[in-house]
């Protein structure tokens, strides 16, 4: 896409000025930089919008009510914004007993970690925004320490229901990453890589190529890690941090107006980024039931870095399904929400320790077993991959240990040819896209591959 | 003031002094972060009196051990380096350190229960 | 131009150790706990930053999934268990801050000297533009050093570093143990004891009176000869072992077997036969468990030949041999379930 931008778009503008812009030039790579931001921006934020609105649209058809109706027109699509307007236009109150630095920070510590996993998530094949080899773990450390803003709003708000919110909240979510470890380690034990993309890429074909449909214990393991997923987003029936029926309102209850909107927001952003973890990692992500675009040879070939009006509407296909499938999940999320009570906190921590992790640990060691014997599934019977099959992106480093090892395990698992990697380094890590860092002095032609491949 | 070997002037490396910081980043300044995050630590923890504050000064200081083992073992800053090993002691010590808390906080906890305080100068019951 | 002109990498490593040692600073500055407790995630997080910098990326995460995300709410849990004023506050002395002031500064000079004191500690490297992305992937070198695998030093460039090809197995192993311990140990330090509280009183007993059990003649007998014949078998393995069968004579039917069997032992490894040995022995103890009355001892009579079949599966014997040792061990215990519910009432369902 910085390419485009260099070729099509800024080139034309210097040519106006009676300049030149080099395809390789900066300004490409930051207009697309700051395109992917604005877009990802928009997934937390008006994402927060949609799903407030489909939660009271869901909320509502479950208990045979409409839901909201009248503002904007059809549907109350509008009921949202509205809320939004309220809610900014409401005082912002810090109680006498608050910690005010501490309750002034908790609402962003949340909705900063719910964000910054966003940045390892991949949309489509590659369009992540920074991909990271360790993506799965990235994403689960992430979200892991959105526990906090919660634990500190409840903490700091001096009072004792945001206090008892707070700690049932850090026991709980404490407990839960053990489960959501174990089922996590599943996929990535199938497919050989952490890398997100990587795990994505394994399952293009047909619908039969998903890792959900791989053995039995992944099928088994997709519905603990869906549990635990919800209980780690501290949606209900595990919602006991904000139980109000018994903690008022739990770790918010001292909050109002746009604070309190940005804990709602964590909490559907972390919900759409679970779901979308599950549908990367059991799902096929961004690959369809049918790989249309595949057999008309639109999509992007393996390995490939040129960039293709094809390609490029292939990805955003991709998107969509993967979109799709992540809005699925959390619609589904809604849907256990007003169906099922309220657990007790104690029966929060038996279905922990005492279900979910029991079963993960089994599905675990089946699926290892499963592997380990070489059963087969339905991916190897098809025989209709796209992708590497998974034994290639495993074995790898059997093949290339004897000569120049370690860097060809890198690249063989990144499943980027040796000369295509002229990334620097993972400093960037941390940072937008446009960050792009080289070890040395940034030269423009040590930053330009890198961002090729980033950005594209 | 120290001076590099002559080889390294030639490849373009001037004057190195202990007080500036040229741009390419190397093991030297992971380990001043290193060092600054170990001594507040070990000042963390002796002169904290609450039990959780030493603890926080021991992750301190863990994590300034940690800094160094990662930068000897980056392949990005040195071009001998310890490779994997050094990513594995720093590994191995977070792991630890994680033990290492549970624990602390127990006792912590016990002491609590025993003490109604956490204030480490109250725990003086073995003085004679 | 400007975006070109800046050195991320020197700019990015500032921003991290700046936050990494600004908040490091404010937690030894701090006196409220919960503060300090928020800017330790705070510095933690850089120096996971800055980890990731340094291209070590699996270490960088496991710093915010463990440290970040499992310490340190395990610590601010623990200040919140054993806050006594809502926000607790204890002041330093002025003499003790001077002379933590005078103590650190010094040993801060000291380790700073040493930092610059080796001089390849204070070059880059020297082909820095041909640095690559995937030299940063290390998780699964990583992953398989801890089983022993070096990939990486397969390729050392320094001949010294080849021999020490040994991976991190055992540490890994020890490691696991200690956490295990900890684990349990930690639990079984911070339970609460309620002093002077009885317990009993606010509930009634729920343990049921003890009945009077019996059993009948068969399920006694097998547990019995269960227990001889383990036995036997596993002083056979130590046997065995301390006397490896020689074979001589003539191929009389007899001798066929033992010929075939001292074969096989010859095949598999040599730590099949003690482990076997101790399987059997472990069946002995399961026996006496259900004796005295136990379900879980039913559970592991079950397991014990499958992890029997799955071991003799691993080695060279091949999977036809497990199948049929699995076969022959858990016919018994087959034997011994049916006894068990077979009667009126069954000894099963008096076993707890």
């Amino acid at each position: 896409m910085a390419q485009f931008l260099n070729v099509e778009v800024f080139s034309r503008l210097a040519g106006l000025a009676g300049g030149s812009v080099s395809a390789d030039s900066w300004m490409g790579y930051a207009a697309a930089a700051a395109i992917h931001i604005l877009f990802l921006i928009h997934v937390v934020a008006v994402g927060a919008l949609v799903f407030i609105w489909l939660e009271r649209k869901v909320a509502g058809r479950i208990q045979d009510r409409l839901g909201p109706t009248r503002v904007g027109g059809k549907f109350g699509w509008l009921q949202t914004l509205a809320d939004g307007i309220k809610l900014i236009a409401k005082e912002d109150i810090t109680p006498k007993d608050a910690d005010p630095l501490l309750f002034k920070l908790a609402p962003y510590v949340s909705f900063a970690a719910s964000f910054t996993a966003y940045m390892a998530l991949p949309f489509a094949n590659g369009w992540a925004a920074q991909e990271i080899n360790v993506a799965v773990f990235f994403i689960v450390a992430v979200l892991g320490l959105e526990v906090f803003g919660v634990i500190l709003a409840g903490y700091a708000s001096g009072s004792k229901w945001s206090l008892f919110g707070g700690m049932r909240e850090a026991a709980q979510v404490v407990s839960y990453e053990v489960p959501i470890g174990l089922c996590i380690v599943v996929p990535v034990l199938i497919v050989g890589s952490m890398n997100l993309v990587t795990i994505g890429e394994a399952q293009v074909g047909f619908f039969s190529n998903w890792l959900i449909f791989h053995d039995p214990f992944t099928f088994l393991v997709f519905f603990v890690y869906f549990t635990c997923a919800v209980a780690s987003v501290n949606r209900a029936p595990f919602d006991l941090a904000e139980a109000e029926s018994e903690l008022v309102a739990g770790f918010h209850t001292e909050y109002s107006g746009l604070r309190w909107s940005f804990f709602f927001m964590a909490e559907y952003g972390s919900m759409f980024l679970v779901s979308g973890l599950a549908a990367i990692l059991f799902f096929g992500g961004w690959n369809g039931p049918i790989p249309i675009f595949h057999m008309i040879g639109w999509a992007y070939e393996q390995g490939e870095t040129g960039w293709r009006i094809t390609g490029y509407i292939a990805q955003v296909a991709g998107v969509l399904n993967f979109m799709l499938k992540a809005v699925l999940g959390v619609t589904v999320m809604m849907w256990v929400r007003w169906t099922l009570p309220r657990l007790r906190i104690d029966q929060v921590m038996t279905t922990c320790l005492k279900y979910c992790v029991p079963l993960a640990a089994f599905c675990f060691i089946g699926a290892m077993l499963w592997k380990v014997y070489d059963v087969s599934s339905p991916h190897d019977l098809h025989g209709y991959t796209y992708g590497r099959s998974f034994a290639e992106t495993r074995e790898n480093w059997v093949l290339a240990s004897e000569d120049n090892a370690s860097r060809a395990v890198g690249n063989a698992l990144r499943g980027v040819p040796e000369s295509g990697t002229t990334e620097a380094q993972a400093n960037s890590n941390r940072t937008s896209p446009h960050a792009h860092a080289s070890v040395g002095r940034g030269t423009p032609d040590v930053t330009a591959p890198l961002a090729a491949q980033e950005v594209n | 003031m120290l001076r590099p070997p002559d080889g390294l002037v030639a490849d373009g490396i001037t004057a190195i002094d202990m007080d500036s910081f040229p741009p390419p980043i190397t093991v030297s300044h992971y380990l001043v972060v290193g060092a600054v995050l170990f001594v507040l630590g070990a000042v963390c923890m002796a002169t904290k009196r609450n039990a959780l504050g030493v603890l926080m000064g021991i992750e301190l200081v863990l994590n300034g051990a940690n800094l160094n083992f990662v930068a000897f073992g980056s392949r990005f800053l040195r071009q001998d380096t310890l490779g994997l090993d050094g990513e594995l002691m720093a590994l191995f010590v977070i792991v630890l350190a994680a033990a290492e808390a549970a624990v602390a906080l127990a006792i912590a906890l016990n002491f609590y229960n025993n003490h109604t305080t956490i204030d480490v100068d109250h725990a003086d019951d073995l003085k004679g | 131009m400007l975006l070109a002109a800046i050195d991320w990498h020197a700019l990015l490593f500032l921003l991290f150790a700046l936050v990494a040692c600004g908040f490091g600073a404010a937690v030894l500055l701090t006196s409220n706990v919960v503060r300090m407790a928020f800017y330790l995630t705070l510095c933690l997080g850089a120096t996971s930053g800055l980890f990731f910098l340094a291209g070590a990326q699996f270490v960088g995460a496991m710093q915010l999934m463990i440290y970040v995300g499992g310490t340190l709410v395990l610590l601010i849990f623990g200040v919140m268990l054993t806050a006594q004023a809502r926000f607790i506050s204890m002041k330093t002395g002025a003499g003790e801050w001077i002379l933590g002031a005078i103590v650190g500064s010094s040993l801060l000079l000291l380790l700073v000297r040493a930092g610059f004191s080796v001089e390849s500690w204070r070059l880059p490297r020297l082909d820095r533009d041909k640095i690559t992305l995937a030299e940063g992937q290390t998780s699964t070198a990583i992953g398989l050093a801890l089983t022993s695998v070096r990939v990486d030093k397969l390729s050392a460039p320094n001949e010294k570093l080849k021999p020490g090809m040994s991976g991190y197995l055992l540490p890994f192993v020890i490691v696991s143990m200690h956490l295990l311990v900890v684990l349990i140990g930690a639990g079984y330090m911070a339970r609460t004891k309620r002093l002077g509280v009885n317990r009993a009183t606010d509930r009634p007993v729920a343990q049921a009176p003890p009945r009077d059990r019996d059993r009948s003649f068969f399920v006694s007998a097998g547990l019995a000869s269960g227990m001889i014949v383990n036995l036997l078998l596993a002083v056979g393995c130590c046997w065995l072992v301390a006397k490896p069968l020689a074979i001589t004579g003539n191929a009389a039917p007899t001798n066929q077997f033992l010929l075939q069997l001292a074969k096989a032992i010859d095949a598999a490894p040599s730590w099949l036969l003690p482990t076997l040995g101790l399987l059997f022995l472990a069946n002995v103890l399961l026996l006496v468990v259900v004796w005295y009355w136990q379900k879980w001892g039913v559970v592991g009579l079950v397991i014990v030949p499958l992890v029997m079949a799955f071991l003799i599966a691993s080695t060279s014997l091949g999977q036809a041999a497990a199948v049929t040792i699995a076969l022959i061990a858990l016919a018994p215990v087959v034997l011994l379930i049916l006894l068990l519910c077979s009667g009126r009432p069954t000894a099963w369902s008096q076993m707890e």
